[in-house]
């Protein structure tokens, strides 16, 4: 059990950390895209873009890599079926759907934003690309917050 | 998270059979987190682990749960 506890925290851990670093890394492409197109011709080699963008990087990259390694300790230990249990199912639903409601809410403001402002196609992509990736992963990770209290001991 | 309207006497049955949330989440095959997310009606199980969690505590299910009207 201590095993699974401490394959759980790592997943959430390393789901925090794709979570933030996609949201460091493609936010400051995002920035890069908007400053480019507001006419910034110095946005590229600004370091408040430049900085969040490497250290997003680095950090989806390492976080692809932890958890490739979380999944080869899960199939190891055999503790897949325990991991994946109701609580984990139930948690990844309602991840799933507060992702879509999010995204539907967000392809609907961009078109409303359309009629009022021009911005290119990428941009727009850009940001929903993020919205969809880090909305359902912070979901889940909030949720496993839950149920973290202390063991309760036998009587 | 609003509580479940489903009550349960998890942590009464579990005290009673001496057991921790760990050892009852082995033995029915569950997270530590899912016995303490449903004892604090965040969660509400399925049916099948309700039933294990019946049959781990040598329990009725309507024994260990109870749909609270209030």
């Amino acid at each position: 059990m201590a095993d699974i506890n401490k394959l759980i925290r790592q997943r959430d851990r390393t789901l925090g950390l794709a979570a933030l670093s996609f949201l460091l890394w493609q936010g400051a492409q995002l920035a890069q895209d908007i400053g480019l197109e507001l006419g910034w011709s110095d946005a590229p080699q600004d370091l408040f873009i430049l900085i969040p963008l490497l250290v997003g990087a680095i950090g989806w990259a390492a976080a692809s890599v932890l958890f490739l390694l979380y999944a080869s300790k899960v199939s190891r230990t055999r503790t897949q079926s325990v991991i994946q249990d109701e609580l984990f199912c139930h948690n990844q639903r309602i991840a799933i759907r507060t992702g879509f409601m999010v995204l539907i809410g967000s392809i609907s403001l961009l078109l409303a934003a359309d009629l009022l402002i021009d911005f290119s196609a990428a941009i727009a992509i850009r940001a929903l690309l993020i919205i969809g990736i880090f909305t359902p992963l912070a979901t889940f990770v909030l949720l496993g917050r839950g149920g973290e209290g202390d063991e309760e001991e036998a009587a | 998270m609003s509580p479940s309207a489903l009550g349960n006497r998890l942590k009464e049955m579990r005290a009673r059979h001496g057991l921790t949330q760990a050892q009852l989440a082995e033995a029915v095959g569950v997270t530590r987190k899912s016995i303490n997310t449903v004892e604090n009606r965040v969660f509400t199980p399925s049916t099948v682990l309700a039933l294990k969690l019946a049959a781990a505590l040598k329990v009725s299910v309507e024994e260990l749960f109870y749909l609270d009207e209030g």
